[in-house]
């Protein structure tokens, strides 16, 4: 990533990933909610067998998506599973049901496709709900069987995220081998929603190795390159839709647009060509902690046994889900894979003791400014650790911040307005515009949690009321917590 | 951890849990911190970190500096070395009994003060008077209004404001010609006592130039760290390219001062130097370079930034054409840093729009 006069791209070494599928495991462990929805109730009991690709928990009348078994096999039980959700629903409990399943040798999920290209739009989205596809999104793809908030007609563009130019991501898709089928999976979704749009992002590198996307008017393909942030789902949305009303907030589809990953369209088209249902994930892994490689198993699966032969033990290092700038730490890796789990990053911890740190030179040492003797070699490779580099400091106003924000905001403005309780100076700043990228605390050099305080503050935005704190699991599902009409701000002045 | 690393730690456990020496362990743990650099990990996204840290920003700038200090050394002999020991000791005593009595950690702040003031000072005032103005630059200029991060003036200036207000005389009669030929100032202490005037001063009196060629060597009197223009201009270069400092502020007051007094002497040839002059002499490079560009006390947005080098500009042209002082740069900072947060908040609400309080 370069971006803004900030380089992160060699702080990885770029190896080549290994792709490795693992069709059998001993034992899943199903979350009974996976990305966006409510947490369903099973329809199976101890001791029922299941087949693959078989639906153990359906509701239709609530905001749901139905969750599949992964294996044939018997269920043995149920149990409680330590989980992070999407960012939307931080907030909820972190733990998540499971139904555990003892998988029998035969694994081969089978399914008869259909012919998608004269099926009627609404049939298409009912195979992508029938297949568990429906809770990928920030607030579920929208289909007839209420998953999401929103209703199929209000989809207006469709962004596919295949950005990956951060540091320690990569794609999990291969755009050479997999392209044509990739290509009709992008047609299928087009397809879903006829009257929207669909955007195909690709990082440069990648779109070389792509052949023409599709003839159709309603399918882009848009090229990016490095120089401006994109990220972020919603970044992406901005830029190339061209949507600023996505500055004030909300969700993305309350402004028309549903941003997808990359892996997706290769997913629906397995659901729908195939007849196959979401049952096998797939994630990446990278960083120094371990070889990169690129896994399919099955949802459930446990990943600590998926990846112990790649990841490195001789240190200390912190597992990342997502991204290194944006992602979630994991306390540790005994946890089942689940649907939207799509990146593992392996960072070194730092060492204790770093004589004088501050007076070396550096040569390896990435950094915003030029203090080090990196910015005299800028091709040699960078060192990565989790390391703060320093104490927190109080903010010295260098505008380091401001100057790589992508989507110019001020942060240590509103760090300082939010630490000490301006709230109407924080809401003139906008700071529901944040994507969220964590380039600001990144070059910081008084460290301070910026990246984190302006999450925080957006919570008390009237347009990221949705997006953050306010909802809550009743009888028929998800709803909006009542607040009142204040949004939580204090009656208002006449 | 190594032997040393450890036992301050010990030493450190020890003093916490003694009664009466608690503020020891504070001493002794940020010590530890500059030193060791003990590597926390970062907690809570981004995991990955810039490795510039106010450490390694402050220690920049000190070396960006280290050559105009090495050459007033050159020029006015080792006093100027003792004028820098005293700045530290008195100044970092007022700072660390702040900060201890506050129950803060003591920060990397002072260290760069700690240098610039003495550069900004004649060569020859007593080493009494270099501790008094940096004691009231750290206290008045600093601590009372927050300690670092949150002064309104830089701290070194108002010191140095408050040595010329108070001991007027002092101020603008310790200037000597710098010392040159040889090893110069290394083999000696002091600097012979014939007092002269500054180029600014000889200009304010009698219209006389001095030659440019000197004015950029650094053969001339003045303060301690403005003799060579060269050296202040490594040095600020230095910060520019590393980013240390932000290029707008030097290009837009050195720019502005060239402009405004280019306009100026034809309006008013007495009174207004040519603009060449009057980059090079005084403290103006050093000042441009290092004090106006102090983040806490100059803006922080990129637009507000240009506006305050312009009126700095401006306002160190006017000092010194038409007031009673030959030097106006110390005074137009000060100034100036008034109004850096209404810059900001000019921009701010051209930006974002004026702060709307539509709740109680």
């Amino acid at each position: 990533m370069n971006t803004f006069g900030l380089d992160l791209t060699k702080l990885d070494d770029d190896e080549d990933l290994k792709f490795r599928t693992i069709r059998r495991v001993d034992q899943v462990t199903i979350p009974l909610k996976g990305g966006f929805g409510s947490t369903l109730n099973p329809s199976v009991e101890v001791g029922d067998e299941v087949e693959a690709g078989e639906i153990i928990a359906r509701d239709d009348q609530s905001l749901s998506t139905p969750v599949h078994s992964s294996l044939d096999g018997e269920v043995v039980g149920f149990t409680e599973i330590n989980y992070f959700h999407e960012e939307t629903l931080e907030d909820f409990e972190n733990t998540v049901p499971g139904v555990r399943i003892k998988a029998n040798p035969d694994q081969e999920v089978t399914g008869e496709g259909v012919s998608w290209q004269k099926e009627k739009p609404a049939n298409l989205r009912e195979l992508l709900y029938l297949a568990g596809l429906t809770s990928f999104g920030q607030t579920g793809i929208p289909t007839e069987f209420r998953s999401s908030y929103f209703s199929p007609s209000e989809v207006e563009e469709i962004v596919i995220n295949g950005v990956r130019l951060a540091p320690f991501t990569r794609h999990r898709v291969d755009y050479e081998e997999e392209f044509s089928a990739y290509k009709k999976g992008l047609r299928i979704l087009a397809r879903c929603f006829p009257n929207s749009q669909l955007h195909f992002a690709l990082d440069e590198e990648a779109y070389k190795s792509i052949d023409s996307v599709s003839s159709s008017q309603k399918i882009k393909a848009h090229s990016v390159a490095e120089g401006s942030y994109m990220e972020r789902p919603k970044m992406l949305a901005r830029e190339l839709v061209g949507v600023d009303e996505l500055d004030e907030g909300g969700f993305l589809l309350d402004h028309g647009v549903l941003a997808l990953d990359e892996f997706i369209p290769l997913a629906a088209y397995r659901a729908v060509a195939k007849g196959i249902p979401f049952v096998r994930n797939r994630f990446s892994l990278a960083g120094p902690g371990a070889e990169a490689s690129l896994y399919e198993a099955p949802v459930g699966a446990p990943v600590g046994n998926l990846v112990k032969n790649e990841i490195r033990d001789g240190g200390s290092y912190l597992d990342i889900m997502g991204g290194p700038l944006s992602g979630k730490k994991l306390e540790s890796l005994e946890l089942p894979l689940g649907k939207e789990f799509d990146s593992l990053v392996r960072l070194e911890e730092p060492k204790d003791t770093d004589t004088l740190a501050w007076m070396q030179t550096g040569l390896t040492r990435n950094s915003y400014t030029n203090a080090f003797f990196s910015a005299l070699v800028p091709g040699k490779k960078k060192e990565a650790d989790t390391g703060l580099h320093g104490e927190e400091r109080p903010c010295v106003y260098c505008g380091y911040c401001s100057e790589v924000c992508p989507v110019d905001i001020l942060p240590f403005q509103i760090y300082q307005t939010h630490t000490h309780d301006m709230i109407d100076e924080v809401n003139r700043l906008q700071p529901q515009r944040c994507v969220d990228c964590g380039l600001c605390s990144y070059v910081c050099p008084s460290k301070l949690p910026l990246s984190e305080t302006i999450k925080e503050a957006k919570k008390s935005q009237p347009g990221e009321v949705n997006n953050y704190v306010n909802y809550e699991e009743t009888e028929e599902g998800l709803r909006p917590k009542d607040i009142g009409s204040d949004q939580g701000r204090g009656e208002e002045v006449e | 951890m190594n032997k040393l690393d450890e036992l301050m730690s010990d030493v450190a456990d020890y003093t916490e849990n003694h009664p009466y020496l608690q503020h020891i362990t504070e001493v002794v743990e940020t010590i530890r911190a500059i030193v060791f650099h003990q590597g926390e990990a970062a907690s809570e996204s981004p995991f990955l970190r810039d490795y510039i840290e106010i450490k390694r920003y402050m220690f920049a700038v000190v070396l960006a500096v280290l050559p105009a200090t090495i050459a007033s050394i050159y020029f006015y002999g080792w006093r100027a070395l003792a004028m820098i020991v005293v700045s530290y000791v008195a100044g970092g005593i007022a700072e660390v009994a702040f900060t201890l009595v506050r129950k803060e950690e003591i920060t990397e702040g002072f260290l760069v003060t700690g240098i610039l003031f003495p550069l900004i000072l004649p060569p020859s005032i007593p080493l009494w008077m270099v501790a008094v103005g940096i004691i009231v630059g750290v206290i008045l200029g600093k601590e009372v209004f927050g300690g670092t991060g949150y002064n309104i003036f830089n701290p070194a200036l108002v010191g140095r404001v408050f040595l010329t207000i108070t001991f007027p005389v002092t101020m603008s009669s310790r200037w000597v010609p710098p010392l040159t030929g040889g090893w110069a100032g290394f083999t000696q202490f002091n600097v012979d006592t014939i007092t002269t005037a500054t180029p600014l001063g000889v200009f304010a009196n009698s219209g006389t130039l001095a030659p440019l060629r000197e004015l950029f060597l650094g053969t001339i009197p003045g303060c301690l760290g403005e003799s060579s223009a060269l050296l202040v201009i490594i040095g600020g270069v230095f910060l520019m390219l590393t980013r240390i400092v932000d290029w707008r502020i030097p290009v837009a007051y050195l720019g502005s001062v060239f402009l405004f007094s280019t306009l100026g002497m034809f309006l008013w040839p007495n009174q207004v130097a040519p603009p060449l002059f009057q980059l090079l002499a005084g403290g103006l490079l050093f000042g441009a370079m290092f004090m106006a560009t102090d983040p806490v006390s100059s803006p922080t947005t990129k637009e507000g930034r240009w506006v305050y080098g312009v009126f700095l500009g401006v306002m160190t042209v006017s000092i010194r054409a038409f007031s009673g002082y030959p030097e106006g740069v110390q005074f137009s900072i000060l100034l100036m840093n008034m109004f850096a947060p209404l810059m900001d908040e000019m921009v701010m609400t051209f930006r974002y729009g004026p702060v709307q309080k539509p709740y109680k």
